[in-house]
């Protein structure tokens, strides 16, 4: 190999160049606190102690502060998985690269056995506040993939959603089953393209099948006021696959008319609305709806049908809600993830007519917490009021 | 630490090479030793001091072979240096493993050490080894600067993963070497494809490969394993060489010739051609301390096949405290006695194209008993390429698609297509035009590199999930 000086030259000295560049760039730019494309929180230089040094716990937390903290963090991640992409990949942490440039959750990996544990809280649930003769029904909600394989990529392959619904159709309670109603409305926006939700058009085709399968009818669409609340959101989808030029969504708000009362978790402050707009500046968008997840949404409007709904939910519920209030007198929405008191003490004590448990398919054959209904209906039945 | 994270190479790489650069030359082994000293402290802040230790042991025992040279004195030194080497390997690599097969087999219950292998252990428990048994041998001079020759061992470019280097390759470079930037621009140059290979080739099939493993072997289709492996066998070479190539590289930028360890092992048609590519200075170290004290092939043909037998159990077990290794090995003494014994001079009749297509099915399967420590699962996983499984599964052609053109490029690269054509290019190429494409592509991987390296940390998992 011949190698003329001036190359010879200008690779060491580029080489020399660019690691020191971003060696100095690293100590000298200051450190982030948050990295808002993850939620968390970033390492921050750790505090130096020989027993730290040890037990190789500072030399860790030293690496971890070096790489969360190196300068253009996110456009670096974003030009590894272009080179991904370019190599072949076609998902990125959990979300399809779909074939028209939505992402999708990937639910390729649902787990069953965690499904079925939570139907049997659920059922328990249901059969003590029978008693209550309070009706108990579970929506799942299933994700954009489901509604839209057709998006997926080539040879791209999800869970058995219909057979976690046929197991749930054989619970104690009523299953509400919106496959249907979604797939009729498919060629509306009914999800993100860069979000794992649905849109509250989405939401809307949930609640219209919802009050359809207990024999009623939902406010109509067209009775509502849309309002465009962004034109540039950018979801949980478009973090996790980090590529450059990703579209972004819009988020549609739909007002009902009704002057609405609301209170996040018995805090005495009354809202007059059920969005919270700060959070459209933020990266998080969705979480404009009832100001994100929130223990316990207590919403009051202007019906006075008696009709008092409890949803116990995630946060594919958030949207939801500015359709239920539009039917029902109160709606109350229960995070299970951090609400603290006994749900059917709650019932009771609330006046609460019948229960929605709605939740995405995915957190469904995942999340834990479900466990708390089975805790309360427990405690119900050695202890009933 | 490791070669592919931002502390290593944005803030211990130019700080240690760059200092070593600019102090007396009388200081450079200081530096050398020092700074090894630190890379592998900090992963390992207590065994640095065992490292130490076998640092002083064959330090001492190569001055006391050379002094007792021809008396008893230095056969005992010797003696010494090969046992307490062994026991050290013995004691951190395979004790847990020994104590566990006893309880097996004796019905004991005693309890088994929990101790973790301190990094790079395998490579200078060897590298100290051979330099006492080649001053014995008279092969070298004993190093009598104990700065130098802690500078040997810990040498931080090869000390985790190899090349294998003896003192006899490194020996007069202690003593005396020259920096130039030719040597260093060829440095950088070797270092960044073997980072390259590392963070953009190895670790992106490896996860192909984790994938697949992942699932439950009783579900696997038959293509699904074979993909499997195909991945693994990219991964594993892309990895191990890589690493080699960045080790080889930072020796250049420190002035040192460290010896070839891989040589396109997949163009190889025969398993005895393999082991003359793979890994290179493991097996020759073998052969040398090994294989040939045992007499090699000098005593009839029975007793070259215990030899390679005995070299080859031995190979296996090197590469880990668990049966499917020694499998491995065996498995590879087969092929290389059948080729020994009549399998050679067919494959040298047979078109070349045979014994590659051979050779390849050999690796390919033996990756399997080396990807499995779990010996049934291995077995189970073998059992699905061969016909113990329909052939599509359900993620066969999403897996095999998402990874289809990096695996066509590493297998370009694997036979050294790329190299054959930068060669021919470079010749019709106007002078400076060569340098400016060089220049540009180490530009590229310096920004891929560290796109890989940063995004490692990268969690969008926990991204307001719910």
């Amino acid at each position: 190999m011949r190698l003329s000086r001036p190359y010879i030259r200008t690779l060491t000295a580029l080489f020399a160049v660019y690691l020191l560049f971003f060696a100095l760039l690293g100590l000298v730019l200051p450190d982030r606190y948050v990295s808002s494309n993850e939620n968390r929180n970033l390492q921050q230089l750790p505090a130096f102690s020989w027993e730290r040094l040890f037990s190789d716990a500072y030399t860790e937390e030293l690496e971890r502060y070096l790489s969360d903290q190196f300068p253009l963090r996110d456009g670096f991640y974003a030009l590894n998985n272009e080179l991904s992409l370019l190599l072949g990949q076609r998902d990125f942490s959990g979300f399809y690269l779909g074939t028209d440039g939505s992402l999708l959750q990937m639910h390729d990996a649902l787990d069953a056995k965690v499904f079925r544990q939570n139907l049997a809280y659920i059922q328990a649930f249901a059969s003590a506040a029978s008693s209550l003769s309070l009706p108990v029904r579970l929506l799942p909600v299933p994700g954009a993939s489901y509604i839209y394989p057709e998006k997926l990529p080539y040879g791209g392959k999800e869970g058995d959603v219909d057979g976690l619904f046929d197991e749930a159709s054989n619970g104690a309670f009523d299953l509400i089953d919106v496959r249907q109603a979604l797939l009729d409305h498919k060629q509306e926006a009914l999800y993100y393209r860069t979000d794992h939700h649905w849109t509250s058009l989405g939401a809307y085709r949930a609640w219209e099948a919802y009050l359809a399968q207990t024999g009623r009818q939902a406010t109509p669409l067209s009775a509502y006021r849309e309002e465009l609340l962004s034109d540039s959101f950018q979801g949980t989808g478009a973090s996790a696959v980090g590529l450059w030029g990703l579209p972004t969504d819009r988020i549609y708000a739909y007002d009902c008319g009704q002057s609405l009362q609301l209170e996040l978790n018995l805090n005495g402050q009354l809202h007059d609305s059920l969005l919270f707009r700060d959070h459209l500046a933020t990266r998080d968008q969705y979480a404009a709806f009832l100001n994100g997840n929130q223990p316990l949404v207590q919403i009051r409007g202007e019906n006075r049908n008696g009709q008092h709904l409890l949803i116990v939910k995630d946060s594919y519920a958030n949207c939801l809600a500015q359709f239920a209030i539009a039917d029902f007198e109160q709606v109350d929405l229960i995070d299970l993830r951090s609400f603290n008191g006994d749900v059917l003490q709650y019932i009771e004590e609330n006046g609460v007519t019948e229960v929605l448990v709605l939740y995405g398919v995915k957190n469904l054959c995942e999340d834990k917490n479900l466990y708390w209904l089975g805790r309360s209906a427990q405690a119900w039945a050695q202890n009933p009021s | 630490m490791v070669f592919s994270s931002v502390g290593f190479l944005f803030y211990f790489l130019p700080l240690a090479i760059g200092l070593h650069c600019v102090v007396p030359k009388s200081w450079r082994n200081g530096v050398l030793f020092v700074s090894s000293l630190v890379f592998y402290a900090w992963g390992e802040p207590i065994y640095v001091l065992l490292m130490l230790f076998s640092t002083l042991l064959d330090y001492s025992l190569g001055l006391a072979v050379d002094r007792w040279r021809g008396r008893p004195g230095a056969k005992w030194a010797l003696a010494a240096s090969v046992a307490i080497n062994l026991s050290l390997l013995g004691v951190f690599k395979y004790a847990g493993f020994f104590v566990s097969q006893l309880n097996a087999l004796t019905g004991l219950a005693l309890p088994v050490p929990q101790l973790s292998l301190p990094i790079g252990i395998s490579f200078y428990t060897f590298q100290t080894m051979s330099y006492t048994i080649d001053v014995y041998r008279d092969h070298v001079r004993p190093q009598r600067n104990l700065i130098s020759f802690g500078a040997f061992v810990s040498m931080f470019p090869q000390l985790i993963a190899g090349p294998i280097v003896r003192y006899a390759d490194v020996e007069a470079a202690l003593y005396q070497r020259q920096l130039s930037l030719e040597g260093f621009s060829k440095g950088i140059w070797r270092f960044l494809l073997g980072l390259a290979k590392k963070l953009l080739f190895a670790n992106a099939i490896g996860l192909a490969f984790s994938n697949i493993q992942a699932q439950p072997v009783e579900g696997l289709g038959a293509l699904t394993a074979w993909l499997g492996i195909v991945c693994y066998f990219f991964q594993i070479y892309y990895d191990f060489s890589g690493y080699s190539d960045m080790a080889i590289g930072l020796g250049k930028m420190l002035g040192f010739d460290f010896p070839e360890n891989f040589r396109y092992p997949y163009a190889a048609t025969s398993v005895t051609d393999f082991w003359r590519r793979w890994h290179m200075t493991l097996s020759s170290w073998f052969r040398d301390y090994v294989y040939i004290p045992l007499g090699g092939n000098r005593r009839g043909k029975a007793r070259q096949l215990f030899n390679l037998l005995i070299t080859w159990l031995l190979t296996g077990f090197w590469h880990g405290a668990s049966w499917n290794f020694v499998l491995w090995g065996l498995y590879y003494f087969a092929f290389l006695a059948l080729e020994k014994l009549f399998l050679s001079k067919w494959l040298d009749r047979a078109p070349k194209f045979l014994g590659w297509a051979y050779t390849l099915l050999v690796t390919l399967v033996g990756w399997v008993l080396f990807a499995f420590e779990s010996l049934p699962q291995g077995l189970a996983y073998l059992s699905r390429m061969f016909g113990a499984a329909p052939l599509l599964d359900a993620g066969f052609v999403y897996a095999f698609l998402s990874c289809l053109p990096l695996l066509v490029l590493m297998a370009l690269g694997a036979v050294g297509l790329p190299a054959a054509l930068a060669s021919r290019w470079s010749s019709r190429l106007r002078p400076g035009a060569e340098g400016g494409l060089r220049l540009l592509a180490a530009l590229v991987l310096l920004l891929l590199c560290t796109a890989s390296v940063t995004a490692g940390s990268y969690n969008p998992f926990l991204y307001f999930r719910f």
